[in-house]
């Protein structure tokens, strides 16, 4: 059930994910999304958009083990799949079409 | 990252019951991450508030995550499955659990049932007044009013006149039907039998503008509505008709005697309609034929001074309520151009029905809001005391929770079947409140709305679906702290038999929630003493009248085709009969009455060197007029028999207007001039107190009073003022039955005490209503306090029997275990008593508009609220640290 459109904070989390190397903790790519953009996202929208994204087949999941203290959980790691990677490159491609040469007058 | 930090273990449980079950995990340890940063950069207390709005913020797309995954994967399916087994579970050991332990539910499902029941109660009342459309009429959104008004005074002007109804009928463009409606008492039969009807004058439009259908029969046509006299044919309501029909079709065709015409009966209105109002009258007569000509003479089509008609239209699709008001007033310059309203400067406001229902019920719906808001504080104390008794019962279960967790059932579970068990509860208290709204609101409508008399039952379906809502949020709320304390239940230490025995002390949450039913109450009660002072104080003020001592007797004789002079012999005649009645002290009779309407004039009063002129209110009254009212004569004398039309002309003068004129000279013996310069003097005989005039707030007006063998001609109203020797319920009936067998013929008369006029009824409901509704509530909530302390305490002696018995054991006297107990009970209480008290404090600002003579921070009702609260405490008390003195000592250690 891959849906070829992708909202805002869904192509920031994979382009975040990206820039962090390919694989990330939840906590970083939403820390690299407000960094580059100063948008605080809440630890429930980031989860909720990577599990958005994984329905898609962009990002799947990797379990690290268990931090070695006492109740220490295991964390979730989000990796991008080849999908992910070719969608970031259409994404950012079509959004190069779209803005043309506006992208000067935008500032971008 | 550091190991300090740890999420808190409400967010741990929210975050649980909200995602999907295998991403809990790695999303907790996420927040500890960063929750554990946060600390470092911002410290343990702002790091703390930061993440708990940050969790609240996150509850809703993880939850909404989680059902989409349970709603889009194929594979969930069979966990579904497994999930409505799991609650089908639940709620069958729920059942169980509450079947075992009967004293248990009953105490909860009373509290629910009183606490759910208020609400329940409270949003029926709110509702209809509010938002529920009216019966029978179609499509009430497009219906709207018109008033006239300014931009600087408001649109207060809601009743127009005829030619103005009758242009915006002929040329308004954006409404498509148009009606006009007075309302009227309608003398109905003559003599003994006589009644005063509630009677509705409709355009003939009427009926076919709110769209409804007749019962039996038929609405008016057109061509029985036309002016200046239409024919006589009436509407009667189905209360009316079961009335004085016994409901039989032969109503349809028979005659009535309304005012001087018979009218023929043509239709029967449906059971429960109301027009647009929120009672319904008993006769609907067509403006032409209803007496309008009574009131206003043979002009009433034409004449454009006397407003008397409200407007009532349906919006033509698609046009803006302005443009359609715009154009109405356009027709209404045209077709009247000398009313005052059609002046420049005044405009229409449409305004829709729904809204315009609401505002005009203003009093009533303040204090239903308010009272809305007591019954949601009376909710809370039912809660926090359910709460409570679900930790107690929590703690007794301990053993049990822990040996399920050692058995393997997840915390999880525990939870969800802890929630069941207080979702249930509340679900049977909801029931139970259904039935208390039954009953209460019935009792509710006919305190807080009095004659208007709602007609709908009070148990619609939007009220039980509000109510199945609030049973829902209560069973969570109550359930949720219980649910999460029995869950943290240590495996190793609650096994273990003594543990779980003498370790279950009373926790934290349970002081707390104790302390908070005991601020609740006492917030309550302090609102009812405030508004029991006030209404003492109101009560206590002197209105120059014994409102609560005198009758007032009216008969419409205008509306039987009496002139002004047969009148006045039919009320002399009345005057006569109702003095000689037993029970009646005096007598007299008055061209108006305090809170009646009233009439000024000018008077003049003959200075050094020129005339000053005041405004004043006048009246005029025969002998014993003061005497019957209580008003206290300050100087000279009262009319008599001496002041015949041809003696010299005398007046009485009110404190006011004589202070006014002659300063602190004696009045008797002045002259006044009333009226013109030029008149002769009257002399001032006499003067009284001052006398309220339209509200018993007002500040004392200036009054002239004319002996009414002197002044006939003056005014034409007439009344009859008796003042009771005795009881006066018993005397009513003697006074009504006086006036109405005076003469043959005569229309009812109506008798009521001075006190129950509309003005003062209206002026003293919210004092009345506040002081009873907060005092219900309040002693409800006292009384959910008390059951509240008692089990919370009793419990704790039962827990502590071993304990108490060791220092019994070690020497403790009775006394001393009975003071052990009674300090731990009250010192709760105390501190919740304090906070109440600041609580009260703080919200008296709130009250202090609805309140008369009364500071919000009076100390004699916070004090005697306050010892109240304590004295009730004690109470609740008393039982449990009897129980702690009588503990045998062998029995408690040998338990062991």
């Amino acid at each position: 059930m891959i849906k070829r459109d992708l909202g805002e904070l869904e192509l920031f989390s994979l382009l975040a994910i990206q820039h962090l190397g390919g694989e990330a903790l939840g906590l970083a790519i939403r820390d690299e999304i407000q960094r580059r953009t100063g948008r605080r996202v809440s630890v429930g929208s980031g989860y909720a958009t990577l599990g958005r994204l994984a329905d898609k087949g962009l990002v799947r999941f990797t379990m690290l083990p268990p931090e070695p203290r006492q109740g220490g959980r295991s964390r979730r790691c989000a990796q991008l799949t080849p999908a992910g990677a070719r969608m970031i490159r259409e994404s950012v491609s079509s959004l190069r079409k779209m803005l043309g040469n506006l992208a000067a007058d935008t500032g971008a | 990252m550091s190991d300090s930090a740890k999420v808190p273990r409400w967010a741990d449980t929210l975050l649980r019951l909200a995602a999907p079950p295998e991403d809990a995990d790695a999303l907790l340890e996420e927040l500890n991450d960063e929750l554990a940063r946060e600390i470092s950069r911002r410290g343990e207390r702002a790091a703390r508030s930061w993440f708990a709005r940050e969790v609240l913020r996150s509850l809703a797309p993880i939850f909404m995550r989680r059902v989409m995954v349970a709603t889009h994967q194929p594979r969930r399916r069979g966990i579904m499955r497994s999930r409505f087994e799991a609650v089908r579970s639940d709620l069958s050991y729920a059942m169980r659990q509450l079947r075992r332990a009967p004293g248990f539910t009953i105490t909860v499902l009373l509290a629910f049932a009183l606490g759910i029941g208020a609400n329940a109660t409270m949003f029926g009342i709110v509702d209809e007044l509010l938002f529920r459309p009216p019966a029978h009429v179609r499509a009430p959104n497009e219906l709207v009013t018109l008033a006239a008004g300014t931009a600087e005074q408001g649109f207060d002007q809601r009743t127009l006149n005829y030619p103005v109804f009758a242009a915006i009928r002929a040329h308004g463009a954006g409404f498509t039907q148009i009606a006009a409606v007075a309302a009227v008492s309608v003398p109905f039969g003559r003599g003994d039998h006589a009644a005063n009807l509630d009677g509705l004058l409709v355009s003939a439009s009427y009926f076919p503008l709110l769209g409804v259908a007749a019962e039996r029969g038929r609405f008016f046509r057109e061509d029985e509505d036309v002016a200046p006299i239409g024919v006589p044919v009436a509407v009667i309501s189905y209360a009316f008709w079961q009335r004085q029909f016994s409901g039989s079709t032969s109503a349809l065709g028979a005659t009535v005697q309304l005012g001087d015409r018979q009218f023929t009966v043509i239709g029967i209105a449906p059971r429960d309609f109301t027009g647009l109002g929120y009672a319904a009258p008993d006769v609907w007569l067509p403006i032409s034929s209803g007496g309008a000509m009574q009131f206003l003479g043979k002009q009433w089509t034409t004449q454009s001074v006397v407003t008397w008609l409200r407007i009532y239209a349906r919006m033509k699709p698609g046009v803006p309520l302005a443009a359609a008001a715009a154009d109405a007033m356009r027709a209404a310059r045209e077709a009247a151009p000398n009313t005052f309203f059609t002046q420049s400067g005044w405009s229409f406001q449409a305004r829709p029905i729904m809204t315009a229902r609401g505002e005009e019920q203003g009093a009533s719906t303040t204090i239903a809001t308010l009272l809305g808001a007591m019954s949601l504080l009376v909710l809370l104390i039912a809660c926090a005391n359910v709460a409570n008794l679900l930790l107690a019962r929590g703690i007794r279960r301990r053993r049990e929770m822990a040996l399920r967790l050692a058995l393997g059932v997840t915390r999880r579970r525990l939870v969800e079947q802890l929630l069941t068990e207080s979702v249930l509860l509340a679900a049977l208290g909801g029931v139970a409140a259904i039935v208390v709204a039954h009953w209460g609101g019935a009792l509710a409508r006919h305190l807080l709305l009095g004659d208007l008399a709602l007609t709908g039952s009070v148990l619609d379906p939007r009220v039980v679906a509000f109510t199945a809502f609030v049973a829902l949020l209560v069973g969570v709320f109550t359930g949720l702290i219980p649910a999460l304390q029995a869950s943290r239940a240590e495996v190793f230490s609650s096994i273990s038999a003594s543990g779980g025995r003498a370790g279950a002390r009373r926790s934290r949450a349970q002081s707390a929630l104790l302390a908070v039913q005991a601020a609740l109450s006492l917030v309550l009660l302090v609102g009812a003493g405030l508004f029991g002072r006030s209404l003492l104080a109101v009560n206590a003020q002197r209105m120059g009248v014994d409102a609560d001592r005198v009758f007032i007797g009216s008969m419409n004789l205008r509306a039987i085709g009496r002139r002004a002079s047969e009148a006045d012999a039919v009320f002399i005649r009345a005057l006569e009969q109702v003095a000689g009645a037993p029970g009646i002290a005096s007598a007299a009779i008055a061209a108006t009455i305090p809170f009646g309407p009233s009439y000024g004039t000018e008077v003049g009063v003959i200075g050094r060197d020129s005339v000053h002129h005041y405004t004043t209110m006048y009246n005029v009254v025969t002998p014993n007029y003061f005497r019957t009212l209580g008003t206290s004569l300050l100087g000279g004398r009262d009319f008599s028999d001496v002041d015949r039309e041809s003696a010299p002309r005398v007046v009485v003068v009110s404190e006011m207007l004589a202070t006014r004129a002659w300063g602190h000279a004696n009045a008797v013996g002045r002259c006044l001039r009333i009226g013109s310069d030029s008149l002769p003097c009257a002399t001032v005989i006499g003067v009284v107190e001052n006398v309220r005039r339209q509200s018993i707030f007002e500040d004392s007006t200036n009054s002239v009073y004319l002996p009414l063998a002197q002044a006939r001609g003056w005014l034409s109203q007439r009344y009859i003022v008796a003042r009771a020797a005795g009881d006066p319920a018993a005397v009513a009936e003697r006074v009504r039955h006086a006036m109405q067998t005076a003469a043959p013929e005569l229309p009812f008369a109506d008798v009521h005490l001075m006190k129950d006029q509309r003005i003062v009824r209206h002026e003293t409901l919210p004092f009345r209503l506040g002081a009873a509704m907060l005092g219900v509530f309040g002693a409800l909530a006292l009384l959910l306090a008390a059951v509240g302390v008692y089990g919370v305490i009793s419990y704790d002696v039962g827990q502590r029997t071993r304990e108490i018995g060791v220092r019994m054991a070690l020497g403790a006297r009775a006394a001393d275990v009975a003071s052990l107990v009674m300090r731990d009970g009250l010192s709760v209480v105390a501190i919740g008593g304090v906070i109440g008290t600041g609580v009260a404090l703080a919200g008296g600002r709130v009250l202090r508009p609805l309140l008369y003579a009364t500071s919000p921070s009076d100390p004699i009702v916070l004090g005697g609220v306050a010892l109240l609260l304590l004295v009730v405490a004690t109470l609740a008390c008393l039982l449990p640290a009897r129980r702690a003195m009588r503990v045998d000592i062998n029995i408690a250690i040998r338990e062991e």
